[in-house]
């Protein structure tokens, strides 16, 4: 039941991202944080963040996305283009 | 016709300043009296020579009169770089630029007749403090002490408005030359993923969307206002 809760959220969530509301995906993602932390919800919430222009935000989450998939090309890519433009 | 522009002292300012040129398609005489600082731009530089700059008959020899702008990098002796600058200006030379190590020595680099007179080190350094000081702001150009190109997120209190609604000319006395968004699309692997749009020179029907990023020229008095710092 909490799995089906939880990938009901992250497609929501996506779909919220897809249409350009990040804030609503954000409160989604939120919410699926509750029910369990995986790769897929960090990365699609520094997505969201980046989105919103919260650069810091965006930097703690790609970086928690990471701890879970180190070796994810897409997040570490993320992750390097913000922090350079945060300098 | 190409530009030709002559680099003179090869530090390392002045052979990221060569590197760049050359980069850019431009032709650039590299020129250094320190035969290991020429080496490293031989292969790049159009030309590099290993000549003494205070030499009048030298650099006339290289054909340094007749190139389009030359850039005194010199960095370790202040002297060296005020001597150079005035051989530069006694040749002719069209357009000089020179490279200042504190107030003093820009004046008189300018005084003798340097075109243009630079601060890296000074410039670089108020740059990253702002940076720092003002998480607010991503990016400045500065135009002068006063004015300047700022980028700053959309103020929420915009959120939602068109630029015509929002009156930031009437209100704020800036331009907005630019919106940056990320906009979101779907991979193949069936991810959301962002891309940058830039919309340049944005009219007065277009929104504002939260997460924007404003690119604004104006007073940084007038921006800081706008921005609410």
């Amino acid at each position: 039941m909490r799995k089906e809760r939880f990938s009901e959220l992250l497609e929501t969530a996506e779909f919220y991202i897809l249409s350009g509301n990040f804030r609503a995906a954000v409160k989604v993602l939120k919410d699926a944080e509750k029910i369990q932390r995986d790769f897929r919800v960090y990365y699609n919430l520094g997505i969201a963040y980046e989105g919103l222009a919260q650069k810091e935000d965006a930097v703690d989450a790609f970086q928690a996305a990471l701890e879970f998939d180190p070796e994810n090309e897409k997040a570490k890519e993320h992750l390097r283009r913000l922090i350079e433009e945060k300098l | 016709m190409m530009k030709q522009f002559g680099v003179i002292g090869l530090g390392r300012f002045g052979r990221s300043v060569a590197n760049a040129l050359v980069e850019r398609g431009f032709e650039v005489l590299a020129i250094d009296r320190d035969e290991r600082c020429v080496k490293d731009l031989e292969g790049k530089a159009t030309v590099s020579l290993v000549l003494n700059a205070l030499d009048e008959k030298a650099l006339r020899d290289a054909g340094v009169a007749d190139l389009d702008c030359v850039i005194v990098a010199i960095g370790d002796s202040i002297e060296d770089s005020i001597m150079v600058t005035m051989v530069l200006k006694s040749l002719g030379v069209k357009y000089i630029v020179a490279k200042a190590q504190d107030d003093l020595h820009g004046k008189i680099l300018a005084r003798i007749g340097a075109d243009r007179v630079i601060y890296p080190e000074r410039d670089m350094g108020i740059r990253l403090a702002e940076s720092l000081a003002a998480p607010k702001i991503f990016d400045v150009i500065e135009l002068s002490t006063t004015h300047g190109i700022v980028e700053t997120p959309l103020p929420k209190r915009f959120v939602g408005k068109t630029l015509g609604e929002a009156k930031l000319r009437e209100k704020y006395h800036v331009s907005v030359i630019a919106i940056k968004r990320k906009a979101p699309y779907m991979t193949k692997e069936g991810t959301p993923e962002l891309k940058e749009e830039v919309i340049i020179a944005p009219g007065a029907d277009d929104e504002l969307i939260e997460g924007d990023v404003l690119v604004i020229l104006g007073a940084y008095t007038d921006i800081d206002k706008l921005t609410g710092k």
